[in-house]
């Protein structure tokens, strides 16, 4: 399971306390299903799974919270026609680079106070997230009453005009190689890593009112005291355009403004007439109880559907749950199921036993590393855990070894520059490992278990080996040789030894272990010049055993 | 100790508070080496000495001379042996004047010689005086008052005319007693009977029988052992495995290099989700990608995301080779393991542990490698409340308090997330998210009943329970922090 959010908003409390007591929204906001990442007197700032998109917005959560503790009622969602501009031409020359757009007028918006920045941080967080950092879509925010006359929706490769918060006019070009969000979003334009030789644009009548996704210009910038816009949302997913269209016509609708579909025409195509859409899903209370492991009736469900916001209907005997448009995360009955249970709140739903199960069973696999670090504790060595993820200096390179490149894991992109490859042995850890160490009290004896990878005729193998060290003044070959014919025959296993010419021990005092023809490990005096590449000043002997060879997992239900 | 030390020590075991003169009697020793034996011991507070102030006759160096002879003696002798002696040669010899005060000596015509008192004198060999000081000097101290008053004007010639003694009142040993310390001296000392180290000999042949054992410094410092340990999450990881065996669960294992197929996509986790960038997942370049035998499931996990995400689906991204990013990927390896078994014996519960990999920038919260639990219960007519109930039952074995609270995972629906309150941050600190497994996985996977599945972090468990700063100690392994760290 891996932590999953969309992102973090921030909203003032004084806002939170005109619609709702501050310590109940807290527990709402929980209940619902968000986390709360810090609060202080001021603000609070709340982690909004990504699931949600529609609570990202001030408005959008407001409604959530009304709804499920009551204070809200259902209400209906739709646009209004006659918008008061004409129309959006859309050319063919956005097709190869942003070929959706989707456009909504605003009349009689209030975004006084923070409701301005409220309405410009959801609209910027949906671009970065939802939006995949607006490659996917973005939003523009317009004032309506600055525009003149028709919009057309264009792209090309030069042009120039006077971004937001600038004096000067600019090349699209320029802006894209210099200024800062030209430099942060030209991965948009990107076809196939190379940057595209079109950019995609809205103008007016007059002027360009946008160089899409990347600036708007200052001509059309909203302000507190703006009460007509003009939105687009543009990007390379229909379906993904289209539900956040969704989620801002309803916030405005909520808000008391009035929606206006824009009429879009691609060249002499028929123009396209958007509407918000509901969708209808049968809800069955059988699978709903079953899911929940909590008996629910018909009657249950209609009552915590509407406090979740949907409407509900009976269709030919049927239980319909009719899902409002902001909903975009509403893939099939499942989805309502967990709104259901949101509902209900978790902590109402009581815990139940499961039974008639058998017992319980170690893996063979664990149970073999555990018995063998008993022995190793035993024989008076500490135990250490290393990272897998390692570099070709330590793994090889200290130990004077020299790998078989194609054999080695090699990791794509790590943010940490020690982390290269997979370790393909144990010993070069342990040797790290006592350097940390190296004016502690002698002896030192480490041991490790644990996994080792190699890459086979192009396939990953993951191993288990075993191996031990021990530093001390009188370290030496009888004393390894000992601990490993230990260790050797508790795993009950034939084994026979073999001379051994691997660099990292000392030649001559050394030797190979052989499990029937298999090779399966190494022991011996470690080289001086291994000790120094490890700054360890006094003799070292170690071993080396592979235990598993190519592990086959997924083991235990046989 | 020295040899006297050791012999006066034992004489004072047997001998309850012995007077000096006893010791002086009874011990083959000088007065002065039992006198030194004594206040050496008494510096070690081995004996207890009592003293007493005393008259004592202490003689001066001509006092000390006199003892064998006095001058007016030395100087009869010296006339006798030559008849006369002129009186020119005598000047202020003191034996002169003695022999004469005595009337040892008569002159005539310029010339000593012996009367007859003198010639008694010496033949008789008594001298008066100097049997006297001879008394005085080897006296008792009690008995020294009493001769003083009876030699009456004989003494006072010998100390007040001739200085030959002072009467001087000093600070004398009455007796002595051992102490406690002296007694354990004693009895350390091999020289005094008593046995050291025990051996094979004295085991066997019963040599200790009636013998006593030298006691030894209780107190002094030991050496430091360090008995060699499992490492801390090992330990942990162990105690967690049997929390989930004990609760009837069979243990996981599965692979950490993966496809992307399985790590996400198989888990409904969009191919254009973040968490699938390089920034955040460590994919690899050798081997790059890893083949995707089941064509079926292929095809089944494309048309769900297809229907579900998006209408473009890549399976080269799927081919993807990575370090698993969670161990949830082992649980679906497990669901599609019992696709079709249909008499495994149900529910089916597993677990497992592992390592998993995310591509972090290092700092003391975050670590590239942690290490995960994950788990599922497979069966029919169990649903959310079964699985808190399992969730809960789970973390009160470690002794931890939980609420339960909605989460959203691509994979889950509903979905939740398992939080406990730390007193020491006041705050809710997650601990595992989980949910019932939406149907468009277990169909793809083949799975025809219910799966409810977990997953959480351990290292954050361990962080507190052993009071370590930053996490990147936990995987150190330096030896001084193995040897002395806390019990996890």
């Amino acid at each position: 399971m891996m932590d999953d959010i969309l992102a973090t908003v921030k909203f003032y409390n004084d806002d939170i306390k005109k619609h709702i007591g501050y310590d109940r929204f807290k527990e709402l906001v929980i209940a619902l299903g968000m986390d709360i990442e810090s609060s202080d007197d001021t603000s609070i700032t709340i982690d909004i799974t990504p699931n949600r998109p529609d609570l990202l917005d001030f408005a959008g959560l407001m409604r959530a919270i009304g709804l499920i503790e009551g204070d809200k009622k259902l209400r209906e969602y739709s646009l209004s026609s006659s918008a008061p501009i004409k129309k959006l031409n859309v050319t063919k020359k956005v097709n190869g680079v942003r070929p959706f757009i989707e456009a909504f007028a605003v009349m009689g918006a209030d975004l006084s106070g923070n409701k301005l920045q409220y309405l410009i941080n959801f609209a910027e967080k949906i671009g970065d997230t939802y939006g995949r950092r607006r490659k996917k879509l973005a939003i523009g925010l317009h004032n309506m009453d600055a525009i003149k006359g028709n919009l057309e929706y264009d792209a090309t490769a030069s042009a120039r005009f006077t971004p937001l918060d600038s004096e000067l006019e600019h090349d699209f070009d320029d802006i894209i190689k210099r200024h800062p969000k030209g430099i942060e979003y030209a991965h948009t334009l990107t076809k196939k890593g190379n940057i595209a030789k079109v950019y995609p644009f809205l103008k007016d009548q007059e002027k360009i009112l946008a160089m899409i996704p990347i600036i708007n210009s200052g001509a059309t910038k909203i302000t507190e005291k703006t009460k007509n816009l003009f939105i687009d949302i543009t990007g390379t997913d229909e379906k993904a355009i289209h539900d956040v269209a969704g989620i801002f016509a309803c916030s405005f609708i909520d808000s008391g403004a009035d929606v206006f579909s824009i009429d879009t025409e691609y060249g002499k195509k028929k123009a396209a007439h958007y509407a918000l859409q509901y969708k209808r899903i049968t809800i069955n209370p059988n699978r709903v109880s079953a899911r929940l492991g909590h008996e629910m009736g018909k009657k249950d469900i209609l009552q915590l559907l509407s406090r979740m916001g949907y409407g509900s209907a009976y269709e030919k005997g049927k239980l319909v749950a009719i899902v409002p448009p902001y909903r975009v995360d509403v893939l099939n009955w499942q989805d309502i199921v967990e709104d259901i249970a949101i509902a209900v709140g978790y902590d109402a739903i009581e815990p139940k036993p499961i039974y008639g199960t058998a017992h319980g069973m170690p893996s063979l696999f664990t149970s073999l590393k555990d018995n063998l670090s008993y022995l190793m504790v035993g024989m008076g060595f500490f135990e250490s855990i290393n990272t897998y993820l390692t570099n070709e200096t330590n793994d090889f390179e200290n130990m004077q070894r020299k790998p078989d490149t194609d054999s080695i894991v090699r990791i794509e992109y790590s943010k940490t520059e020690a982390y290269s490859i997979l370790r393909q042995r144990l010993l070069p850890s342990l040797m790290q490992d006592l350097g940390t160490s190296a004016h502690e009290k002698m002896p030192q004896k480490l041991f490790e278990i644990g996994s080792i990878f190699r890459v086979e005729h192009g396939n990953a193998i993951e191993s288990t080996a075993l191996a031990m060290v021990s530093e001390h003044s009188k370290a030496n070959f009888a004393e390894i040789k000992g601990y490993v014919e230990a260790l050797l025959d508790r795993m009950q296993i034939e084994y026979s030894f073999c001379d051994s010419d691997d660099p990292a021990f000392i030649g001559g005092r050394c030797l190979g272990i052989m499990a029937g023809k298999r090779r399966i490990g190494v022991f011996g005096e470690m080289h001086p010049q291994v000790l120094n590449n490890f700054k360890l000043e006094e003799p070292v002997v170690a071993a080396e055993v592979t235990l598993l060879e190519n592990i086959d997992y997924l083991e235990g239900l046989e | 100790m020295h040899e006297y030390e050791i012999k006066l020590l034992a004489y004072l075991k047997e001998h309850d508070n012995a007077a000096l003169e006893d010791i002086r009697n009874d011990l083959n020793l000088g007065n002065d080496q039992i006198i030194w034996a004594i206040e050496s011991l008494a510096e070690k507070n081995a004996i207890r000495v009592e003293r007493t102030k005393q008259l004592g006759c202490i003689l001066s160096d001509e006092g000390k001379e006199c003892l064998r002879e006095f001058p007016e003696e030395r100087f009869i002798k010296a006339v006798a042996k030559k008849g006369r002696i002129d009186i020119k040669e005598c000047g202020a010899d003191i034996g002169f004047i003695w022999a004469k005060k005595n009337g040892w000596i008569s002159i005539n015509d310029g010339f000593v010689a012996l009367s007859e008192k003198g010639n008694h004198i010496l033949s008789d060999g008594h001298y008066n005086y100097r049997e006297l000081l001879n008394a005085l000097a080897n006296a008792k101290p009690a008995d020294i008052d009493s001769m003083l008053s009876k030699a009456g004007q004989e003494a006072d010639v010998l100390s007040k005319k001739r200085k030959l003694f002072e009467v001087k009142l000093y600070s004398g040993i009455k007796s002595v007693a051992i102490t406690d310390i002296g007694m354990r001296l004693v009895h350390s000392d091999s020289r005094t009977g008593g046995i050291s180290a025990l051996t094979r000999d004295i085991i066997t042949n019963g040599g200790w029988k009636g013998k006593h054992f030298i006691p030894y410094n209780v107190d002094a410092q030991a050496i430091k052992v360090y008995p060699a340990r499992l490492h801390p999450v090992h330990e942990f990881i162990s105690n967690i495995r049997s929390i989930w065996l004990r609760m009837g669960f069979i243990e996981g294992t599965g692979p950490i290099i993966d496809s992307a197929f399985w790590d996400f996509d198989v888990l409904f986790s969009p191919q254009d989700h973040p968490t699938r960038e390089m920034q955040d997942t460590f994919f690899l370049s050798n081997p790059k990608e890893i083949d995707i035998d089941d064509l079926e499931l292929l095809s089944k996990v494309k048309h769900m995301h297809k229907k579900a995400w998006s209408r473009t689906w890549s399976e080269k991204l799927a081919k993807q080779a990575l370090l698993r990013t969670h161990t949830t990927v082992v649980s679906a390896h497990y669901m599609q393991k019992l696709a079709g078994k249909e008499n495994m014996g149900y529910p089916m519960k597993i677990f497992s542990i592992g390592k998993v990999f995310r591509n972090e920038s290092l700092d003391y919260k975050h670590l590239a490698e942690l290490y995960q639990y994950d788990g599922i219960i497979v069966g029919d007519g169990i649903g959310l409340s079964h699985l808190i109930y399992t969730l809960k039952e789970f973390y009160a074995q470690l002794d931890m308090e939980v609420r339960i609270k909605p989460a959203y995972f691509p994979f889950v629906e509903p979905g939740l997330e398992v939080h406990y309150f730390d007193k020491k941050l006041n705050d809710w600190i997650e601990l595992c998210g989980g949910g019932v497994i939406r149907d468009e996985i277990t169909k793809a996977l083949g799975i025809k009943k219910t799966v409810l599945a977990w997953g959480g972090g351990l290292d954050r468990l361990m962080f507190n329970r052993l009071g370590i700063k930053t996490l990147s100690e936990l995987y150190r392994n330096e030896i001084d922090w193995l040897r002395s760290r806390k019990n996890i």
